[in-house]
Formats: structure tokens, sequence, C-alpha cells
């Protein structure tokens, strides 16, 4: 187990935490190899001439460091979805990882992830019931949750055309988005008066000083379900108003981020019927969900409830 | 020309390198691109000139005068501005204005003899002072121009005439507006400064870098030369977002060393024309 | 404001701002504090509501106060950028007030709109090798610098400002909880230079100097700035691990 006490606990931005390799006190077999998370960064120190890489601190706050468990990867094909879904936050960096010799020598590495957040970590570790990965709150301190590739998160339809649904992103799942991101349309968002980053670009039709500041994304026809893809009927998927859950594609264009429903856990998770009139629907399969007192049926790609 | 990521990575790769020092076009550390200068072209302007750079920059430079009384006029100096394809209340332009005309102002107001003849430059009588304009036109623009334009009005002002004083110098006594020479002008004794500009990659340095250089050098920092020396304005820009990294007092020495080195052949050359 | 104003935030077109008159009496002098002890900054985060991240700071020997407020991360349309574009705004309503009366600036006097955009990118220099951006794809940051209150024998004192300006913006973006590499601050010399270093002093990131003053090394400066880079560093440091 990692002596922590050997690193600052309370950090300010810019303070060094550790080096990006160290080796245990007692037992000089077991390296601990360090990995930059959320409020930690990598930076390069010259010293006589000499470039030392260390991890630096870029939030105020305190450390912690979560042992990056080998086996969640072992067999990424195989793994049940649920699990899958637990760990897309941690394979961005494992992927990495597997290339990397895993035993190079008589030598124990073992890997941690670096995070800097507000709360204390016996505060953070109070359910020890709790998933890998998961805290039994969501941690709202991150203003740097914004949906990056391979995250999963929760939208609302907001368009549908032939080729594609248009949605704003609400939220990024496990994470809190920003205050002012998902609550543009209620008009309670946080924005400057007077110009900004808006008026970076020239043209006022392209300003973004406007309600309804979100993220926006778009779901694909061929990106809805992952068998027929080229006969997907976007209005027997979606409809205007409900909330999907995705996972981010890739970053997209200057407009839209891309996102995917085709995988069993994605898909609407709520709808109500009648195009918004009527009652909260249940799925009952993966493409029919139901109106419990009218037993309206409509169409839609439901996620996997359980 | 916005370059791409490989692009500026190759660029940066070969700029880096202390030992392997490689500009994309084949220049030393310390050296300039040529220019081309014309001067006094423009036949309703006391002054003016137009300055060419190989990378297609074109920047044409007028300088009018008028005769102000200083007690009532601050300012005698007026510095406008614009570059095609930038607004003018775009941080770019407002930067190189201001830069240029605090260091117009300043060194105008410079006096060689200290004491009760102290007069500025730009001083006619003891109550009249020349007002210079200075009209700067940025016809294309390749490159950060802020260098090219302290030429060009280097060299407009050399050439800039203005109508000789016949009157007496002396005007606070008696009451009496300058009059001139009909035909005969003179010339200002000014050495308007020239500014530099150093680019930092890693631990190179290098002088007058072009639009694809400035798109990968960490900062780059701006020195003037006047009178023969190393003078302020000194300070760094960033011309592009991509590389932030700082850099240290080493920089700065050796950027110090790479001006003193190039100015006086600059201004032998600017002389020259 | 090339914006529209969809919102209707400014009110109507022939508003005008509220305008207090000038305090007439003399506010009385209280001189407890010791000459000998220079008095220390007060700082104050999060003290606005309405922006992701603020501060206020008050310098102490000087009647300079700012408020910065920071607004961001959020979605910026167009074009595709993968990284967050940082913007800063440096106003002074005093200035921009005395201005519109119709009394000229003194030719000391720094405060015109070109010299204050002038600051604000160079401020916006120094944070862009700060902020984490690569962080922030396709995103905003917005800083907003509000100088309200000034010394009028200060305002040309631009070292000073900037200082405080950096102090300020610095402990608006911790507070708005955006990821910045290092607490970076500026080291001022004179009333003509200022520094800003980062890494402790290892590194710079923007260099100021406007004026000719009487000759001076280049090492002098700069070991003369990190001095006082890294007395402010500490005040600020020590506010942070206070807070």
């Amino acid at each position: 187990m990692l002596d922590s006490s050997r690193y600052p606990e309370k950090v300010l931005p810019g303070d060094l935490i550790s080096p990006l390799y160290d080796i245990d006190n007692n037992n000089e077999k077991i390296v601990y190899s360090f990995h930059p998370g959320p409020g930690t960064t990598i930076t390069k120190y010259k010293i006589n001439s000499q470039e030392h890489k260390v991890l630096i601190a870029t939030l105020k706050g305190f450390v912690h460091f979560e042992e990056l468990v080998k086996t969640n990867i072992d067999s990424e094909g195989k793994e049940s979805e649920k699990k899958e879904e637990n760990d897309t936050e941690n394979k961005n960096k494992l992927a990495d990882e597997l290339e990397a010799p895993e035993v190079n020598s008589d030598r124990i590495i073992k890997k941690y992830t670096v995070i800097v957040s507000k709360e204390k970590k016996n505060e953070m570790m109070q359910d020890p019931n709790l998933q890998e990965g998961q805290q039994d709150e969501v941690n709202n301190d991150f203003a740097n949750n914004l949906p990056k590739e391979g995250d999963i998160v929760l939208c609302k339809v907001t368009r549908i055309s032939a080729q594609k649904a248009n949605v704003e992103i609400l939220v990024v799942e496990n994470n809190n988005c920003l205050k002012d991101s998902g609550v543009g349309t209620n008009g309670a968002g946080v924005s400057s008066v007077t110009g900004g980053s808006g008026a970076v670009t020239f043209f006022i039709s392209q300003a973004s000083s406007d309600l309804g500041e979100t993220f926006k994304g778009v779901i694909r026809s061929q990106d809805v379900r992952a068998t027929e893809r080229d006969s997907v009927k976007i209005t027997e998927c979606f409809k205007p108003g409900d909330i999907v859950r995705c996972k981010v594609l890739s970053l997209g264009d200057g407009n839209n981020y891309y996102l995917t429903t085709a995988k069993n856990y994605l898909g609407v998770v709520f709808a109500k019927s009648l195009g918004g009139a009527g009652e909260l629907m249940y799925a009952i399969d993966w493409k029919t969900m139901i109106a419990p007192t009218s037993q309206v049926l409509e169409q839609r790609k439901c996620a996997k409830p359980f | 020309m916005v370059l791409s990521v490989t692009e500026k990575s190759y660029l940066r790769d070969s700029l880096k390198n202390k030992d392997h020092f490689l500009r994309p076009d084949g220049r030393n550390y310390d050296q300039f691109r040529p220019v081309e200068i014309y001067t006094d072209f423009l036949p309703s302007s006391n002054g003016s000139s137009r300055i060419l750079a190989s990378d297609g920059t074109e920047i044409v430079i007028s300088i009018k005068t008028e005769v102000v009384d200083h007690s009532l006029t601050k300012d005698l100096v007026s510095i406008d501005l614009d570059i095609t394809g930038y607004r003018d209340d775009s941080a770019y332009v407002t930067s190189i204005r201001s830069i240029l005309s605090k260091t117009m102002k300043s060194k105008l107001n410079f006096t060689k003899e200290k004491g009760p003849k102290e007069k500025s430059v730009l001083q006619l009588t003891k109550k009249y002072s020349f007002k210079l304009y200075i009209d700067i036109l940025v016809l294309s623009n390749y490159s950060y121009p802020l260098s090219l334009i302290s030429f060009a009005i280097y060299s407009a002002l050399e050439t800039t005439k203005l109508p000789m004083l016949i009157s007496s110098e002396d005007d606070l006594e008696i009451e009496e507006l300058p009059i001139f020479h009909d035909y005969d002008m003179i010339t200002l004794d000014f050495q308007s400064p020239l500014i530099f500009l150093v680019a930092f990659i890693e631990d190179n340095v290098f002088i007058d870098p072009s639009d694809a250089e400035t798109q990968v050098a960490n900062k780059c920092l701006i020195l003037t030369w006047f009178e023969n020396k190393i003078s302020s304005p000194i300070r760094t820009v960033s011309l592009n977002d991509d590389y932030t990294d700082g850099f240290t007092l080493l920089h700065l020495k050796e950027s110090i060393e790479v001006v003193r080195k190039c100015a006086p052949e600059v201004l032998r050359a600017l002389k020259y024309q | 404001m090339n914006v529209q104003d969809r919102r209707r935030l400014l009110g109507p077109p022939n508003a005008r701002p509220v305008a207090f008159s000038k305090v007439l009496e003399e506010p009385t002098e209280i001189s407890n504090v010791s000459s000998n002890d220079k008095a220390l900054p007060y700082m104050k985060m999060g003290l606005l509501t309405n922006c992701n991240g603020s501060s206020y700071i008050e310098s102490g020997d000087d009647n300079l106060m700012l408020i910065t407020s920071v607004y961001g991360p959020k979605p910026i349309r167009g074009s595709f950028t993968s990284k967050a574009v940082l913007t800063v705004h440096l106003e002074n309503s005093i200035a921009t007030a005395n201005n519109s009366d119709g009394s000229t600036d003194d030719g000391k006097n720094f405060n015109t709109s070109d010299d204050y955009k002038d600051l604000s990118f160079f401020l916006k220099n120094i944070f862009d090798s700060v902020v984490q951006l690569d962080k922030y794809p396709k995103s905003g940051i917005d800083i907003f610098v509000k100088v309200v209150n000034t010394d009028s024998a200060n305002t040309s004192n631009i070292p000073k400002l900037l200082q405080m300006c950096c102090n300020g913006i610095l402990l608006g973006l911790v507070d708005a909880n955006m990821e910045i590499s290092d607490l970076v601050g500026i080291g001022i010399i004179s009333h003509e230079c200022c520094v800003s270093f980062i890494k402790n002093g290892l590194e710079m990131c923007g260099f100021w100097k406007m004026k000719d003053e009487d000759e001076q090394d280049i090492e002098e400066i700069v070991g003369k700035c990190k001095e006082n880079y890294l007395e402010n560093k500490y005040l600020i440091s020590s506010y942070l691990n206070g807070d």
C-alpha cells in the first residue's frame, strides 16, 4: 500500500505532488508509477540543465491516490456491460498502459492516479460498499467535467430530422456539469453581459451570448444502434423532449459533439407519450415504451434500464 | 497561413534544437529578411515611406505636421494604424498602436541637452510646436508588423521636410505667430527608435520571426533600439495560443545581445537608402 | 457593442448608468498603521454569485480596488477549437467616468481605452501560460477585471495595477476551480517595470518595461522583481491556505 504521508496532503495550484516514479521506502522492488488525474498535470522542471518530469497540482484541494486495478482491463471484449460503464473513465488512461510492458524485471509496478479535489480523503471514503470509482455523492467540485471522448452523457433531444437527432448535453454521468451548463433553457445560466468569448467570433450570428448556452450534440442515424445501421428511422428512435443516455464519440465540429447510442445500456431513459403531452413511459423492450395507465405504445431506442 | 498540427511540430522541432537550428528560409538566428524601402513619394505629406518585406508585407506611412500651441495640446504625436484584415478595436491592432504611440511619445520628448535650453525635438518656438500625425497603413500583413512599422517610421521621419522658421524663437513676450520661409525646408533632427522582435523557442533565441515561426514560438520579446543602445519598451508578447512555456534570464540576455549585434547594421542599411 | 442584446440586459438604449456625485467632505484620515510595515492587501474570494468565480482585492498602500469575475468554461460556437479561448477584459470605471466629463488626460495619466486593451492583452498572454486550456475543449473562459477605485495619482503606476490584476485574476480562477498550472505572480521594481514569474521564479512568462529609467542591468531588474514576486506569492498562498 502506498504511504501517502510521504506526499503533500493539501496543495495549491503549482505545488509539486510527486515524481512520476517512486520507490517504496521499505521494499525496493515496488515501484510506484503515478498518472495525472483531474486536478493534476505533468510539468517539466529544469534543474542544472537536466529536465525532470513531476506531477503538480492545478487545483486547490487535497491529494488522493487511487490505485488502478489491472483486472478491469484484462479482457475488454468479454466484460459485462455494467462494468464497462463504470470503467469508461479509467479506460483512456489504462489504454496507453496496455502497450507498456507490465513487468520488465523482478520489480512490481503499481499504478496510481493522482487526483486533487476539494474534499478530504476520509470524507470521500465514507461508504466502503460502493464500487471503485464511484462515490456516494456526485463529485461536484470539478468545474472541469466537460464532456470528453468516451464519457457517458445525459442529453435532451431538441430536434429530429431524417438523418440525425440534435440534442443538448445536460450532464456528464457520475459527474456534475458546470452550474451554467445544462440549465440554459431555464434562463438561470451564468453568462457575461459584455461580449467575452462570445465576441471572439466576428459575426453576430455566431456570437454565443444568448440563452440556451449548453454544449450541443448530434446523434447521426448510423450511430443510433449497432445493427441494421442503414435502415434506422430517427422518428422511431427519438422524439423531441426525450432524455437520452449517450456516449461521446468525438468532440465533433465547432457546434456539436458527436454522440452514439449503439450499446444496450444507451438510448432513451425518460420519455413522455404523445409528444410530451402524455405520461412518463416505461421501456418494455429495446424498441418499445409503454405509458402505464393509457397503455399507449410508442417506439423508441430504449436504454436497458437495469 | 494557419499551419496544421503536424506542420507546427515539424517546424518547432527544426527550430528548437540548439545544434541543428534551421529556419524555414535558411536564415541565421541574427539575420533579417530583406526589405525594400521607398521614401518621399506622397506629394501632399511632409514625409512618407513604403516598406516591402520579402514575405509580402507592405506598409505605407505618411507623416503630416501641424503647428500647435503646445500649452493647449498635450499630445504632440498622433498615430493612426490600420491593418488590413483586423478590426480597429481588436487586441492585435490596439496593442500595436498602444506600443507605438507610447514609444514615439516618450522618445520625442527626449532631449540631448539638459538644463535651461532643454526643449523637445518638435518644439518650434517657446509657444508653438509641431504636431506629428503618423498614419500607418498595413496593406498586406503576413507577419507581426511592429518591427517593420518602426523601420518605416524611421525612414519616413528621415525624409520628413518641415518648413523653416524665420521669425523669432522667443515669442513669449511679444505675441507673434510663427512665420516660415517660402520654400526652404529643414529636416527633423530626430532618429526614430527601431523596434525589434525576438522569438524564443526552448533554448533558442532568434530575431525577426516570420509568420510561420511566430506560430510555433513560445514568446516573443519586443526590444527597442534608440540612441545607440537598448531602450524601452521592452516587453513580451505572445503571438499564438499553442505554445506558452516560460523563459529565463538567459533568453533575455541573449535577445539583448542579438539586438545589439543587429541594430547598428539595420540602422546603417536604413540610412544608406 | 457588436453583440445584439437579445437578453434585454442593457435596458433601453437611452438609459444612463447610475452616477454618484463626488464625496465632498474630506475623509478622516486613520493613521494607526505605522509607516514602517507595509499595509497588506485585502483579498476576498467568491463575493459575486452570478459568475463562476470572483475575487475582490484591495491593495494596501494605495487605494486600488479591483473586482474580478471569471465566467466559464462555456460553449463557444463557430469554428472548432481544441482548447479553451481565454479572454481578459480590463476596464476602469473611474477613468471612463472622468473622460466622459470632457476632461482631457494630462498626458501622464493612463486611461485611454487602447492602453487598457493593451494591458488586457498582456494579462491574457500571462494567463494563457498557466490556465490548462487543453482541458477545456470547445469552450470559452472570460475574465473581467474592473477597477472600482484608485488614487488618481497612482493611475500611471501600471506595474502595480498589473500586479494587482494578476492577483485578482488568480484568485478568481482558484475560486472558479479552474485548472491552473501555477500561482503566477508579477514582481515590480519601479513605476515602469514589472516581470511575471512562474515555477517559483525559475521561469518568467511576461516582461514589461515601458519607460527608460536610470541604467539598469537586466539581471538586476529580474532579480529585484523576483524578490518582489516571492513576497507577493507568499501573501497569496498564505491567504489561500488560511481560507
